[in-house]
């Protein structure tokens, strides 16, 4: 059972969590203050927010894990997410933010819509329903994914009740994201990144003191098999190699466009906020995958030959710590889940008031109705997670194979296109989702087996944006957009 | 080189300090502009 330590930390963070959803309840009255805290957020707030929404428990179990398993060759996961952190900031953020403060956008199928003027012409409101969808889709099976992990970890940290645990979390989580909107998700992702950022900037240097050093690690880590200190790891150069360094780095194409992650940056502040953030977002992605990659790595010297490697966490928490810090690797493990799922909630929330009821449906209904949907809507999606996840619905562990590469294969080539090729269609846009999601999924069904296990990260975003570009030189681009991307780039400047 | 090849190195070397530098350049840039955007209000 788990000790009055343990217990007082994880009481004291979620009170917190709890008093920052009563506090971000101020000004979640109508739609733009409950999904994107009125656009009126500090760059240190969506610089952790992006950070820990994109990275989910998998960062402190999977990653670190996969340090343990694979050594210096899990470093090109570092290199493709710290690339695609930074090329989402320095290319991305800035125009789309400019351009959704144009249109009015609070959400990514807002920002597409006004874009391709999805409101007019045949089979209107097309290309807004299919984010819907896909949108739902994917985000009700991950949120019911790492509520099931959350009741994992309280039960094997605590020794609660595997349903008291998922039950617990759900409940935290809804309470302080119907209440406090996303104002109260941003901040909560701001504190629950900070301990995520604290975590693993330690970890990894208690589990080099542990082991003797440096040069013990790396004695110790040559000792059982010297391709854990190569870049190709045992794969060598070979076709089976090349796969592997692309798949580990493909990874990090979801930040370029997940809309998850593009939501931070239409609730920035100004331009000059997202400025500030970048340089903030990209350290703490470093410290974050480094920390994690070289924390399994310290973890496989120490504690060699674990059944299954993703328990080094865990292991090197309870093992090299004392108890009240035991509590709060178990905080940061539920942090990391939390700071997921609250924005994958609040996201599908938007997609069905903001995206359907209000812009399709019911384009009559006041703001303050909308908005109290809005937190109904979450309640109940979030109760249809917590139902999957109490029963351990088999089926969502299928769907989440592929959720965070569907979302990023289904919108990141189209929202790239978006900002940055002018002869854009609206028709190039609905193929490129429709075939992004597609070829993600048929690619998990059919083909990665075959294909020395490929992530399908890289065929579905190659598939996504060939459609994209091919649909669109066979069509016609909307009316004035290619005026408007030209206005956007001249405000906001060059890149580099 | 302290323990690990230099292949290895090179490729944790890139993992941490692109992204940062990339970063770096970006704002040196929209700070440039900014001043020039500024110089040409004024006059």
């Amino acid at each position: 059972m788990a000790s009055s330590a343990v217990l007082l930390v994880l009481g004291v963070y979620l009170l917190i969590l709890l008093g920052i959803g009563i506090w971000g309840g101020r000004g979640s009255g109508d739609m733009e203050g409950y999904f994107v805290a009125g656009k009126k957020l500090p760059a240190w707030v969506i610089a952790f927010s992006s950070n820990s929404t994109g990275e989910s428990a998998w960062l402190l179990l999977g990653l670190t894990g996969m340090g343990y398993l694979v050594g210096v060759h899990a470093f090109w996961v570092v290199l493709g997410e710290v690339m695609g952190v930074a090329l989402a900031w320095v290319f991305v953020a800035r125009p789309f933010k400019e351009a959704t403060d144009r249109y009015g956008s609070i959400t990514v199928p807002d920002y597409l819509a006004s874009r391709f003027r999805d409101y007019r012409g045949s089979f209107r409101h097309l290309l807004r329903v299919l984010s819907v969808v896909i949108i739902l889709a994917m985000t009700g099976a991950y949120t019911a994914a790492q509520l099931t992990a959350a009741g994992k970890a309280f039960h094997s940290f605590l020794g609660f009740d595997y349903r008291t645990g998922v039950f617990l979390g759900a409940a935290i989580i809804l309470f302080y994201t119907t209440v406090g909107g996303f104002r109260a998700v941003a901040y909560s992702d701001l504190l629950q990144g900070t301990l995520m950022f604290l975590c693993l900037l330690t970890l990894p240097i208690v589990g080099l003191v542990a082991a003797g050093g440096w040069t013990a690690t790396v004695d110790a880590l040559r000792a059982q098999d010297p391709a854990l200190l190569e870049p190709m790891g045992g794969l060598g150069l070979g076709v089976a190699g090349w796969v592997s360094v692309f798949g580990f780095a493909g990874i990090g194409l979801a930040f370029l466009g997940s809309p998850q992650l593009l939501t931070r940056f239409i609730a920035a502040r100004d331009g000059g906020e997202i400025n500030r953030a970048s340089l903030l977002a990209v350290i703490c992605i470093v410290v974050f995958d480094v920390g994690a990659v070289t924390a399994g790595m310290t973890g496989r010297a120490i504690f060699p030959g674990l059944e299954d490697h993703e328990t080094i966490y865990p292991m090197m928490g309870t093992e090299l710590f004392p108890a009240v810090f035991t509590g709060l690797f178990l905080v940061v493990v539920l942090a990391a889940m939390m700071s997921t799922v609250d924005s994958l909630l609040i996201l599908a929330s938007s997609a069905v008031v903001r995206d359907f009821l209000q812009q399709v449906v019911r384009p009559g209904w006041s703001e303050r109705i909308l908005s109290r949907w809005g937190k109904a809507t979450t309640v109940v999606l979030g109760v249809v997670a917590l139902l999957l996840a109490l029963e351990e619905v088999r089926m969502i562990f299928w769907f989440v194979l592929f959720a965070w590469s569907g979302l990023a294969c289904a919108f990141a080539p189209v929202v790239l296109c978006s900002l940055f090729w002018k002869r854009t269609t609206r028709a190039g846009a609905i193929a490129g989702m429709a075939v992004g999601i597609t070829v993600t999924v048929s690619w998990v069904l059919f083909f990665k087996a075959s294909f020395h296990e490929l992530y399908e990260m890289i065929p579905g975003f190659l598939a996504g944006l060939l459609a994209t570009v091919v649909v669109s030189l066979f069509t016609e681009s909307p009316e004035g957009a290619a005026e408007e991307l030209d206005e956007i780039r001249a405000s906001v400047g060059p890149a580099i | 080189m302290l323990g690990l090849p230099l292949d290895s190195w090179l490729l944790i070397a890139a993992s941490t300090l692109l992204g940062p530098l990339l970063v770096l350049l970006f704002l040196r840039t929209q700070r440039r502009h900014e001043a020039a955007r500024s110089a040409g209000e004024s006059d």
